[in-house]
């Protein structure tokens, strides 16, 4: 049982925060179709908590399965633990790679919009054109 | 985890390099559908209306079948040398995917750049 969850935790780091920051990255790079501004920035906001939880969980779930596999005293899993904190320097070293190449900031970007820009409501006086009612 | 020969590692580190081509298969899968695309505007040639989950069946078949069967022969034999060296199964499956994808980018560099 003991094993079984360590496991489950140490496969969890290993599949999992890989994944979440390739769908994270990918999302990233793509040029999403968003008709509306709010559109926009849900699927910023969406790409922001998957990059922020992969990039959590890549440090807590090593930390949270040294400290289990301390105290239930296996240390063959201690010593996986051990080694994934050194996978989550690597994956974080690749992950500063793919934002080196990015234009703006990794996290808190919100893809361009295709929401027309609102008419002007109110008039606008034009020196030397037209001057506006009680203007 | 218990230390049987390198037959049973062998074993258990190619489920951990299949676990690998498991997980970028669905990222992939989970990265591309998640993007909204623009609605198709003219459909009148052939292909040209796919959503994004027809084509990426569509070059998942005609493309990434053929390159991820060979990328998995690349990883079993790459595997086999590993697994002597590296005690560790999940160390041993995870080389092996990295020396089979950098084989891979090589292969495709080399291929592309003969083409040109």
């Amino acid at each position: 049982m003991k094993r079984l969850g360590l496991g489950g935790l140490f496969f969890a780091w290993l599949y999992g925060v890989p994944f979440l920051l390739a769908v994270g990255l990918m999302r990233r790079a793509a040029t999403p179709y968003t008709p509306t501004r709010e559109a926009a920035r849900a699927f910023g906001a969406t790409t922001d908590a998957l990059l922020t939880a992969g990039l959590l969980l890549g440090a807590a779930l090593p930390l949270v399965g040294l400290l289990v596999a301390r105290l239930a005293e296996e240390r063959l899993w201690w010593r996986h633990f051990a080694w994934a904190l050194g996978g989550t320097a690597l994956l974080y070293l690749a992950v500063a790679l793919a934002g080196s190449t990015a234009t703006g900031p990794l996290i808190g970007h919100t893809p361009a919009h295709q929401e027309p820009v609102p008419p002007v409501g109110h008039c606008v006086p034009v020196s030397g054109g037209r001057g506006c009612p009680g203007g | 985890m218990d230390r049987t020969g390198s037959g049973g590692r062998y074993g258990r580190s190619l489920a951990v390099a299949s676990g690998w081509y498991a997980t970028a298969i669905a990222a992939v899968v989970v990265g591309t559908m998640s993007v909204p695309d623009p609605p198709p505007r003219d459909c009148s040639a052939l292909f040209s209306c796919l959503t994004p989950a027809e084509s990426l069946a569509l070059a998942g078949l005609v493309w990434g079948a053929p390159v991820l069967a060979g990328m998995l022969v690349v990883t079993a034999v790459v595997n086999a040398v590993v697994v002597r060296r590296v005690a560790s199964a999940v160390l041993a499956g995870t080389l092996s995917v990295a020396v089979t994808v950098a084989v891979a980018a090589t292969a495709a560099g080399v291929y592309l750049g003969g083409r040109s």
